[in-house]
């Protein structure tokens, strides 16, 4: 009997110990987004930085925040598997580029709003979702929720998607890039040409 | 004519209620991917050469107060809707929201924002969520000629809602049919209005544009019948085929 309750103590320990790591781990999520979203918010209100520079640093934060190794392998699917090294370095270099000119032109017109961090859930596969709301003061109506997925890496964390209003960014582009390799018959080298169009249009647009 | 019509509904309904019981309809299923590109190309030149910049015209004269009343007033319009669907998914807080908003609303014309003034929020509802929360699938996505991208279920649900709606019985046919038109081309405008640096953004940052808008629409659907992902467990999100374990050993 004594030995029955010592297992029973034994385990409650664990299970109670292994809890309270896991909810230091969220808390930690919690903290890293919103640390990264006020370091993001103080960037965009320095009006003192060109906007070459502040491109340059936003960049250097996203690449700090976000794993876009992992996203950009993610996102292209099982043909990264069979891409040469080559073909691997030109998708990785055209999709940062990518992420740089999308992300960045928008980062500079959001200059009020507010990322809220609201709590945070812990998903299978060590994914940790940190739950938020995007806030505007000059539009009370238009708060939009925003959850970040995480992976632990080393002792801090990347983020490997953002699911805003239920729209996973991921999961958008991987379908968008599937669909172009589908259409090409398989082919790597019409996905970096139809990066490589899109990279341009950017470029150009104002 | 009402008999034709609810024959087809119960045509749509049984092929719906069949996908039900079908697991190979899956997330993205779109058998009819050749059709869909065709009328997605037809609706995004009415579009470019139409719909964008009248809306553009639209947002440059009217002011920002009429743009708001506009908008509440066809949010309006929707509640009876949305309160028969709160009712129908057994979601009573909500529906009692939805009728404090359709009172509040008839009372001041739209003038005032109810959310900002006395925190009630609208939230659209429609029978196609109705069918989602009761487990129907998406079935097929489809793109309807200028009603733009859809899928079977929502489609069975959109015309059911024609139905549900109590103010779709005032009037004459004639001024029925006239009401329902200027209300469809009214809410075309002001959506377009409204989003038009969005979807502006995301014709210009898509290399499948047709792709894309598929995915965000299935996913804000899903989003939709879920009531918002904030209020769910992440794992529905991981049940999409994405993050499955074996395509992420893939990217070891």
């Amino acid at each position: 009997m004594k030995k029955f309750i010592g297992a029973v103590l034994a385990l409650l320990i664990v299970t109670s110990t292994a809890n309270a790591e896991k909810r230091e781990l969220g808390g930690l999520a919690e903290a890293f987004i919103g640390s990264l979203s006020n370091q993001v918010a103080q960037l965009n209100q320095n009006r003192s930085l060109d906007s070459t520079t502040r491109r340059t640093k936003f960049m250097r934060l996203v690449e700090r925040g976000f794993d876009l190794n992992w996203i950009a392998k993610f996102v292209v699917g099982r043909p990264w598997k069979t891409a040469s090294p080559n073909q691997q370095k030109e998708y990785l270099d055209l999709f940062k580029n990518l992420v740089e000119l999308t992300y960045s032109k928008r980062f500079i017109e959001y200059s009020q709003q507010r990322i809220i961090v609201l709590g945070h859930k812990l998903g299978k596969r060590k994914f940790i979702f940190v739950e938020s709301q995007l806030v505007d003061p000059k539009n009370p109506k238009g708060n939009v929720n925003i959850v970040w997925r995480l992976i632990p890496k080393g002792s801090s964390f990347k983020i490997v998607d953002v699911v805003i209003a239920g729209i996973s960014m991921a999961i958008t582009q991987r379908n968008e890039y599937s669909a172009v390799i589908k259409r090409n018959n398989g082919s790597f080298d019409l996905l970096l040409a139809a990066m490589k169009v899109q990279l341009k249009k950017l470029r150009s647009a104002p | 004519m009402y008999k034709k019509i609810i024959c087809v509904f119960l045509l749509l309904i049984s092929i719906s209620l069949t996908s039900c019981n079908t697991t190979s309809l899956q997330f993205n299923s779109d058998p009819l991917e050749l059709i869909n590109r065709k009328v997605f190309s037809a609706n995004d030149a009415v579009d470019q050469a139409l719909l964008r910049p009248v809306s553009l015209v639209y947002r440059r004269i009217t002011p920002k107060l009429l743009q708001n009343d506009i908008d509440n007033f066809l949010q309006w319009l929707d509640t009876p809707n949305a309160l028969v669907n709160n009712l129908l998914q057994g979601n009573f807080n909500q529906a009692e929201t939805t009728l404090k908003y359709f009172l509040m609303q008839s009372f001041y014309l739209g003038h005032v924002d109810l959310k900002a003034t006395y925190g009630l929020a609208f939230q659209s509802e429609d029978f196609g969520q109705t069918l989602g929360s009761f487990g129907f699938q998406s079935g097929p996505y489809l793109v309807l000629p200028l009603l733009g991208p859809t899928n079977l279920r929502d489609s069975v649900g959109r015309a059911v809602d024609v139905f549900l709606n109590p103010l779709n019985y005032l009037g004459t046919e004639s001024s029925r049919t006239v009401f329902s038109g200027t209300r469809g081309a009214l809410e075309a405008l002001t959506f377009r209005a409204k989003y038009s640096k969005q979807i502006d953004e995301l014709r210009g940052n898509s290399i499948d544009y047709y792709t894309r808008v598929k995915t965000i629409y299935n996913q804000r659907r899903n989003a939709s019948i879920n009531n918002g992902m904030i209020e769910n467990s992440p794992e529905k999100t991981e049940t999409i085929d994405a993050f499955d374990d074996q395509f992420l050993k893939l990217l070891d």
